[in-house]
């Protein structure tokens, strides 16, 4: 059970990473629209019959 | 979409009925719509749909019209969310748009993106449809010289990059127009830079708070386990000195907010929502860190890191709505134009941006063009439409030397006036302003909750101790386990949950009967009935002119018509649209619905005293008020009398003389909708006081009152916005129970954020609504009914679910700290009293389809236009 002492804190600096990854998204303004996004998947670019003209 | 709404946009809607967009659900011209069916057969795609009638409002929607088609995915038609905030299908505007060319306004809105590379944020009107991302992301290809178009849905910003070389900005501005998205300038100003710091930090803090939660949440799940299968004692102290290492981060990080603000509160001498919780926070954290010491005894950092972080959701998402309110409230600045003619020394006007306009300017508006300041008229006579700030009904005339506010719209010549106030010290601004006000301070009374999660915490730090304190006096070896279970057992998610939960659904389900509800609380200020105070115009009434009766002769009908039909004032029109209803045989084949007429008319003057004079077939026909009618023909007294009656009804009489004798009588004015008077009866049998706040004429709302059976006292005319929220505020502490008020324009956008719940039902301006708690996305009333009931519905889940954890949470202490249930045990049992409440929420009636007041929307038709006119 020993082996806790070092997964513990290993699993932290895991978190840690993960959370900083959060915080670059965050900072980078990937929070700020969760709209358009979602939408804009939806539309294929390539497809031949949606040409806007 | 009403027809009042079709008839401002111009003619473009009036040359027939009107198709419907498959996609989007919006009115099209039928000339538009017979186009696009033609070009839709030729190209052979959608072929099959357009043979069956099917068409689009814009190729967006086309394409994805086309692609769920494709997909089989055609139930999405019947299963989408309704978007009643869409706004309208503009059409193009024919609008120049040449002062985004002006060399001020690119320095004040574009950010320089490398050499002649250009971009800048346009606020779009008119998106509509999911479809439009599409679109309008394509521009480039659209569009030589755009490299770039991206567009925020969520604000409805487009963020265009070009080239200035190869195109200007007004020719972009010019296609966006023509595509159906009227362009305005967007600005991010100081407070919304700092509004985006705000959010990030906030984000911030929520992830920190969340990744330490989690973490702590799973060694304490370790150690309860421990506890029952036994753990060895290093490990076990090691995981307890872990725990309270991330508990200390939960703290003195996002947890500081709370500490922060309890104390600001202590210092002004005013204790506020967030002492309960720093004490508990505070306390939690001082007997953890001690036990963790002593290496003995319960810590609670597992509860007090998920309690850290659960608040901050919570705040979350109550600042977010408060963002998003004042977006809205500041999109009111969008109802006056974004640029002006201003008239240099010379008498030359040129169009430029409205913000660069300064006080002592002068400014050239056009028939039709909407007053971009505040001013004093210097030249020119005009009548103009003030029912935006004013809420009144009929156009008032206006010479040099009055004064005219930014916002309102002239009606009939050019006028030129002197700028005397712009942007934030207008009134339009004021206006704004006060709506602002009132929305902040209702939104702080939402805080009162979250209090209660911190005396619990309180609570259940003493009610642990004695626990413990209690089964060591009587030396029970397990005396900490108890303590522990009954520390897991009473975590308050439950109790946290039932409220939010319940408003949730309920307020999704609204959303599906196009009822949007902006924050839970106004459904719980709506249960118990106290005053409902109602705008008159728009809302009580249909909010334009019609005819409401014809008197006398009718076959002089077509006469007055063709007569008529030449004078652009407001009663002429409603005149010329609305007689045929009355004519002989129904529809007159002379008179078509736009009133063009076979008769010939010949010397047509119009009189200074209002109405108009002409030769029609050969007889002389004079229609207009009394004054204008009595010149040149006699009035039997008769007609005076009716002249009166009609006045005192708050309708204008208009009376037709032909041949020197009034032979007809028009009266005139703006119809109750049709379901006005039921509705208003249900209330008053629900309990609710009944009350009309207007801008207009006394004697007008006096006479709606009367036919309402509103109480005189209550029905109270010639009010300024200003007044209106004077009003509300003067009779909230006199009655009990809730002050509501219903209005529809930006003159009661005050009034609606004042009152303890603004409920705003469908007209004309969109925007102008947001400042309510509650919007009707459906035109008329009916709504109203719905929505009391589910408000009640609501409430009435939101407390079977708070009894239900209570009982819950009282039992499970009662049981934990008698020393019947072990840590384990208590872990289990933690989510079952959520499930009970989430399965109480999903399960109560509120908003369901079928079971509400008054038809839901599957049972509704398209769009009530009203009844006929009350015959007099």
């Amino acid at each position: 059970m020993s082996v806790i002492y070092i997964a513990l804190p290993v699993a932290l600096v895991f978190a840690a990473g993960a959370l900083a990854a959060c915080v670059w998204c965050i900072r980078g303004g990937q929070y700020e629209d969760l709209e358009t996004p979602a939408v804009r998947i939806l539309f294929d670019d390539d497809s031949p019959s949606s040409s806007p003209k | 979409m009403s027809a009042g709404e079709a008839d401002s946009q111009g003619q473009a809607c009036a040359t027939g009925p009107s198709g419907v967009c498959r996609h989007c659900q919006l009115p099209i011209p039928r000339a538009y719509q017979e186009a696009q069916t033609k070009l839709l057969i030729a190209r052979g795609a959608n072929a099959e749909a357009a043979a069956a009638g099917v068409v689009f409002c814009c190729n967006g929607c086309e394409a994805a019209y086309e692609l769920l088609h494709a997909s089989g995915l055609d139930d999405f038609y019947q299963y989408r969310a309704h978007e009643p905030g869409a706004a309208g299908h503009p059409g193009d505007s024919g609008e120049s748009y040449e002062e985004f060319d002006d060399p001020s306004f690119l320095a004040d809105h574009a950010r320089s993106m490398g050499p002649n590379s250009l971009s800048v944020d346009l606020r779009l009107d008119g998106i509509h449809c999911r479809a439009c991302v599409w679109l309008l992301e394509r521009l480039p290809r659209l569009m030589p010289g755009v490299s770039e178009a991206r567009l925020n849905l969520h604000r409805g910003v487009l963020t265009v990059t070009w080239d200035a070389e190869q195109t200007k900005l007004s020719q972009v501005a010019r296609r966006l127009d023509q595509l159906g998205y009227r362009p305005y300038p967007y600005q991010r100003n100081d407070a919304e830079e700092s509004a985006l710091r705000e959010t990030r930090r906030r984000l911030v803090e929520i992830a920190i708070a969340a990744a330490v939660a989690g973490n702590l949440m799973l060694i304490a799940i370790a150690l309860y386990a421990g506890w029952v299968s036994g753990m060895d004692a290093n490990i076990e102290r090691y995981l307890r000195w872990v725990s309270a290492g991330l508990g200390a981060i939960a703290l003195a990080g996002p947890g500081r907010t709370f500490f922060r603000q309890a104390w600001a509160g202590l210092r002004a001498g005013v204790p506020n929502m967030d002492l309960p919780i720093a004490l508990g926070l505070g306390l939690g954290t001082t007997v953890g860190w001690i036990n963790t010491f002593r290496d003995t005894g319960a810590i609670y950092f597992d509860s007090l890191g998920m309690l850290v972080f659960l608040l901050l959701v919570g705040r979350w998402i109550q600042y977010r709505q408060t963002r998003r309110a004042s977006d809205d409230i500041r999109r009111l600045y969008e109802l006056t134009p974004s640029r002006a003619r201003r008239v240099s020394a010379e008498g030359e006007a040129r169009w430029v941006p409205a913000s660069a306009l300064t006080v002592g300017d002068r400014v050239r508006v056009l028939g039709n063009e909407t007053i971009p300041a505040d001013g004093i008229v210097v030249s020119g006579r005009t009548s103009i439409d003030r029912s935006l700030l004013t809420g009144e009904s009929t156009p008032v005339e206006i010479a040099p030397g009055d004064a005219v506010h930014g916002g309102m719209n002239n009606i009939e010549s050019p006028i030129e006036l002197e700028v005397t106030a712009v942007g934030g010290v207008s009134r339009l601004g004021r206006l704004i302003d006060l709506v602002e006000n009132a929305a902040l301070k209702r939104t702080r009374l939402v805080q009162r909750a979250d209090a209660l999660g911190g005396w619990f915490v309180v609570v259940i730090v003493v009610a642990t101790l004695a626990t413990a304190l209690g089964w060591s006096w009587v030396r029970d070896p397990h005396a900490w386990d108890h303590a522990i279970a009954l520390a897991i057992v009473a975590c308050p998610c439950a109790l946290g949950l039932a409220t939010p939960l319940a408003i949730a659904v309920a307020v999704g389900r609204a959303a599906r009967q196009r009822l949007l509800v902006k924050g839970g609380d106004a459904l719980e200020r709506l249960v118990h009935p106290g005053t409902i105070w109602f705008d008159k115009t728009g809302t009580l009434t249909e909010g334009r002119t019609s005819v409401r009766s014809w008197v006398g002769d009718r076959s002089v009908i077509e006469y007055v018509v063709a007569l008529e039909s030449l004078s652009n004032h407001q009663a002429a029109r409603a005149i010329t649209r609305d007689s045929s209803r009355w004519s002989l045989g129904g529809a007159s084949g002379t008179t078509g619905h736009d009133g063009a007429s076979s008769l010939s008319v010949e010397q047509v003057q119009q009189g200074e005293t209002g109405g108009i004079a002409g030769v029609v077939a050969g007889r002389d026909v004079r229609v207009g008020t009394s004054r204008f009618v009595g010149d040149k023909a006699s009035i039997d007294p008769r007609w005076d009398r009716w002249s009166d009656w009609v006045a005192r009804q708050g309708c204008t009489p208009i009376l037709a003389a032909v041949d020197g004798a009034v032979v007809a009588g028009v009266s005139v004015g703006d119809a109750l909708r049709g379901e006005t008077a039921s509705v208003i009866a249900r209330l008053k049998q629900l309990g609710w006081q009944v009350g009309v706040l207007s801008g207009d004429h006394p004697r007008v709302v006096a006479g709606v009152a009367r036919e309402l059976g509103i109480e005189s006292r209550r029905a109270l005319g010639s009010l300024s916005p200003e007044q209106k929220v004077e009003v509300l505020n003067d009779h909230r502490h006199q009655g009990t129970g809730p002050c509501v008020m219903v209005g529809d324009g930006m003159n009661d956008s005050a009034a609606l954020a004042a009152a303890d719940v603004g409920i705003s039902v469908q007209s004309g301006a969109e925007i102008s609504l947001r400042s309510a708690d509650v919007y009707f996305g459906r035109s008329g009333l009916l709504p109203l009914l719905g929505l009391l009931q589910g408000a009640r519905r609501t409430v009435h889940t939101i407390q079977l679910g708070l009894g239900v954890s209570l009982m819950y949470n009282a039992l499970a202490v009662i049981l934990a700290a008698a020393g019947q249930i072990n840590p384990l045990v208590a872990a289990a049992l933690m989510p079952v009293s959520s499930l009970t409440v989430l399965a109480i929420a999903v399960g109560g009636r509120a908003f369901k389809s079928g079971t509400m007041e008054g038809p839901t929307l599957a049972a509704e038709p398209a769009a009530s236009l009203g009844p006929a006119p009350a015959n007099s």
